[in-house]
């Protein structure tokens, strides 16, 4: 090499690191931008009918999920001293700014009079303890939502505080939240009373928290497992550390990709990040094998590097390719947040496989230029330890095809059998680990006092377009409530109802106007949640348990069949139940079926690419068998066990399947280099390809599998689970891929197809 | 609400009360938290109340004052506009989305309390009533007001408004 030559290569090399600078400062610009959010808002966001009526009577009435509850614990709160500061918390807290209002059970109020004037139930100054007991307990025999608020031995108290943006804006919540908490702690202190605080609205906060830490600690532990493995398999910690700088770049790049583009972390989209890094690991693993081999078989080092972005490069490139379609496929899905996962899966992917080609062939050159790069793979360096070397799946095979390619066959044709059996499954529930000290309380609350979360059916109220409330109307919201309360023996129903129960025995038409009147008193807060604030619709509200999804549609289901029975008029008199629970319910089924068709799609897309890029349509039809049998196998297993399809599990199996598809093109990429032209399936370029696949795939199979053990820590269940479903499919997949893929391969070598079970030669 | 518009009256008070310590506006700026007894309406039972209000200079002889009070049954926000006249007077506007008009007040100091007046009788439920506010100033920190209506047609009087205020933080402003 000349002077100048080498002068031109030095600048290119610097020219090159400076753009690899300036690419890095943008996305660490990006990443800066990064925006948290829990994301179940957006999750069910959807042309459903289920999603339009709910996003219809949200808007009008006030929802249960906006609420803060704020549960005080005390020997008895009959004793006066912890009923005051119980008085005096709730007083505190409907002044705290964002708070619309604060109910307790010192909020609840006698009959309304003719002119909606109530009485207080609780008189400011406190009885005697045995008074106030017999007088608690009054209350919470009769006074309609007592049952909310105060349990029944009376040692459970709760404050719900309804937000003023109804818990929308998670930042303000999180204000409210901790100046709540304050003022309890020191109302608690005083008044000799534990409390905590929980609800919906919390909950959100509490997952939204444990998303940076998630990111953090989940790509900390990629990197570091991915540096681990990359170590033992390279043999070389100089080989190590190259190997694992373009994979830290494309999840910079990555990062700020999300960044720039306005994405959120989110419970879906948490174990992203960790994904790309833990691609580009095998990206870069890829390269860095094929440089130790091209050294090894003599190239010199920028040959060697070239070669090896030349021979991997385009197997890496359609390997991300796959990895696209299968988050493509997700952009398809009916819910916001998994078509923004599709998309950010698809932008980072994309930008991931530019860092590794960019970065990788640019360290490497770098360290050549200064270096021994040969000297870096002197040795067994670079080469895999047998550790890796599962050379005994693929003979197994070679040697017998036939059997081993029937019984893949057979196995996927099972489980492709059972697959169509899953069922979806859904709970809001399931993205917080249910040690997580908000769902403690939640459940605590919703067992001692009344569920948080709500089924609602809204009744029409008076005809015309003031609407309004009148006998015939208070009539019909009478026997809704009836309906839901003899159906639900152990819900709590709240309506009109409850409030006209109270008035006692005058006629319906004064009822009905006490009632209006009571209604003008209320804020608004407090009368939505009995009628819509256009006055069109009245609410009856069931408080009950969230069993998961399957059991709240089961429970609509029934209470429609038995609104249907009554000879109301459905739409006109009274609507479905709508609200989070209910929609959310049957959303998610609708989405989580979606999320099957997504993956065909992806399967149909990434078989289709296959026989493009390897203008062979035997290979693309050959690929579909390992690529599909971990997916169904898995997917057999959650329909046989009952375990159901989750969001989580049906997004891990489309984008494991992207994955999976990896390990295949790479087999077929080194059938394609080893075959001689016209013998695409010549049995000893499939041996070769799979002696030379064989420790890669399961180098990048454990690079993978490690780099995803950082989810078992996270936050999020939904998040672990996919974690371990994705690494249950990638070893799957790279069993598939060494045994019944060769064997798959063996069987359509033209003399075999034509003696059948004769070995070639 | 018609307990939260009268509370909002009563706020009034506070404005006077301040005018009666040694420096009067001085001592009404800062963050007040108070707690005491308001009635609803005339007739009804008195209910545990809490308020939360602020007071800042708006010039050289007025105060603005915002605050939000609340009851059990819901809250009303509030905002007082002072102004100190010649001769020991001072005058308050009281605006709050609950009243269905701004209110006025006149008042005179004396000593530690101030009496405060409104300038016309209030319609309350449907009847007329005189207002009477009474501030008893304890030094800077603290102060007492109470608020009482009587009924112009048969003389009956009602306390509407009792309420204890200590400043929040150590020391004023």
């Amino acid at each position: 090499m000349g002077k100048r030559s080498g002068r031109r290569i030095t600048a290119l090399l610097a020219a090159s690191w400076l753009v690899l600078l300036a690419a890095d400062l943008t996305a660490l610009l990006g990443a800066t931008r990064l925006d948290f959010d829990d994301g179940l808002k957006d999750a069910f966001v959807s042309d459903s009918a289920w999603y339009t009526d709910y996003r219809h009577f949200a808007a009008r009435f006030t929802q249960t999920d906006g609420d803060i509850v704020v549960v005080f614990e005390s020997a008895d709160f009959a004793r006066p001293r912890a009923l005051a500061s119980l008085s005096d918390f709730a007083l505190e807290a409907s002044l705290v700014d964002g708070v619309a209002s604060a109910v307790s059970i010192l909020t609840l109020r006698g009959p309304p009079g003719a002119d909606g004037a109530t009485d207080p139930l609780v008189p400011a100054v406190l009885p005697q303890e045995d008074a106030l007991a017999a007088l608690l307990d009054d209350i919470r025999a009769g006074a309609p939502g007592a049952a909310a608020l105060l349990s029944p031995d009376r040692r459970l108290a709760a404050v719900l505080v309804s937000l003023a943006d109804g818990g929308s804006g998670l930042e303000g919540a999180r204000a409210v939240i901790a100046e709540l908490d304050g003022l309890a702690s020191a109302v608690a202190r005083d008044g000799g009373l534990g409390y905590f605080v929980t609800g919906i609205t919390p909950l959100r906060a509490a997952i939204v928290d444990g998303l940076y830490r998630d990111m953090v600690v989940l790509t900390g532990v990629g990197i570091v497992a991915g540096f681990l493995v990359c170590l033992v398999a390279l043999r070389s910690l100089p080989l190590a550390l190259l190997t694992t700088m373009p994979s830290a770049t494309a999840m910079m790049w990555a990062l700020g990709v999300f960044g720039a583009f306005g994405f959120r972390i989110n419970v879906v989209t948490v174990a992203l990040p960790v994904l790309i890094l833990v691609l580009s690991f095998t990206d870069s693993l890829h390269l860095t094998f094929e440089t130790g081999r091209r050294l090894h078989a003599g190239r010199p080092p920028h040959a060697a590097l070239a070669e090896a972005v030349r021979r991997v490069g385009p197997a890496c490139a359609l390997a991300s390719i796959t990895t696209a379609i299968a988050f493509a496929g997700l952009t398809f899905s009916g819910s916001l947040i998994i078509r923004d996962l599709g998309f950010a899966g698809v932008i980072a992917g994309a930008a991931s496989l530019l860092a590794v080609l960019f970065a990788h062939p640019l360290l490497f050159a770098t360290v050549g230029r200064f270096a021994d790069l040969a000297g870096l793979f002197a040795g067994k360096r670079g080469t895999p330890p047998a550790l890796f070397d599962w050379q005994a799946l693929p003979r197994l095979a070679l040697a017998r095809p036939l059997p081993v390619a029937a019984g893949g066959l057979a196995l996927l044709a099972a489980a492709i059998a059972v697959y169509p059996t899953i069922e979806p499954v859904h709970s809001l529930r399931e993205n917080v680990a249910a040690g997580n000290p908000a769902i403690v309380a939640l459940d605590r609350a919703d067992a001692d006092l009344v569920p948080a979360n709500a089924v609602d059916i809204p009744v029409r109220l008076a005809a015309g377009p003031k609407g309004g409330l009148d006998a015939a109307s208070l009539a019909r919201v009478e026997e809704v409530h009836g309906i839901v309360e003899r159906m639900v023996a152990d819900g709590t129903v709240l309506s009109l109802a409850s409030l006209a129960r109270q008035i006692g025995d005058v006629p319906a038409a004064e009822k009905a106007v006490r009632l209006q009147a009571l209604l003008a008193r209320m804020n608004d807060n407090q009368r939505g949640r009995f009628v819509s604030g256009d006055a069109q619709w009245a609410l009856v509200r069931l408080h009950i348990a969230d069993d998961g999804a399957r059991a709240t549609r089961d429970l609509v289901v029934r209470l429609e069949a038995a609104l249907a029975r009554s000879g109301l008029r459905q739409g006109i008199e009274v609507a479905r139940p709508t609200g989070f629970l209910a929609m959310s319910a049957f959303v998610s089924a609708e989405m989580i079926t979606d999320l099957n068709y997504c993956f065909l799609i992806a399967v149909g897309a990434s078989g289709l690419l296959t026989v493009l890029w390897f203008r062979n349509w035997r290979y693309g039809l050959i690929a579909l068998i390992p690529n599909l049998l971990p997916i169904a196998v898995v997917g057999a297993w959650l329909a046989l066990s009952g375990r159901g399809l989750q969001f989580a599990s049906g997004v891990a199996l489309t984008v494991a399947f992207g994955i999976a598809v990896d390990d295949t093109v790479h087999v077929l990429n080194r059938l394609r280099l080893n075959a001689p032209p016209g013998a695409p399936f010549d049995p000893r370029a499939i041996r070769r390809a799979m002696e030379e696949a064989t420790p890669i795939l399961v180098v990048t199979t454990a690079v993978l599998s490690f780099g995803l053990i950082g989810t078992f820590l996270s936050t999020v269940p939904t998040a672990a689970y996919f974690g371990v479903l994705s690494i249950i499919v990638l070893v799957l997949a790279v069993f598939a891929d060494l045994l019944v893929l060769p064997a798959c391969l063996t069987l359509f070598h033209p003399r075999r197809l034509a003696v059948g079970e004769g070995r070639p030669a | 609400m018609r307990g939260l518009r009268t509370m909002a009256c009563s706020l009034l008070l506070l404005l006077p009360g301040t005018a009666a310590a040694a420096s009067p506006l001085d001592t009404l700026i800062g963050v007040w938290r108070g707690k005491g007894m308001v009635r609803e309406r005339p007739g009804a039972a008195l209910e545990r109340a809490a308020c939360r209000l602020t007071a800042h200079a708006a010039g050289d002889a007025r105060i603005s004052v915002t605050g939000r009070c609340g009851t059990a049954g819901g809250t009303a926000r509030f905002s007082i506009a002072l102004h100190r006249r010649p001769g020991g007077r001072i005058d308050a506007v009281v605006s709050s989305p609950t009243l269905p008009e701004d209110i006025a007040y006149a008042g005179t100091v004396s000593g530690n309390r101030l009496s405060f007046g409104a300038t016309a009788p209030l319609d309350i439920d449907g009847g007329q009533y005189s207002s009477r506010v009474v501030f008893t100033f304890g030094g800077d920190d603290r102060f007492a007001m109470v608020e009482s209506a009587t009924r112009l047609a048969d003389g009956q009087k009602q306390i509407f408004f009792d309420m204890r205020y200590k400043r929040e933080g150590e020391t004023r402003p």
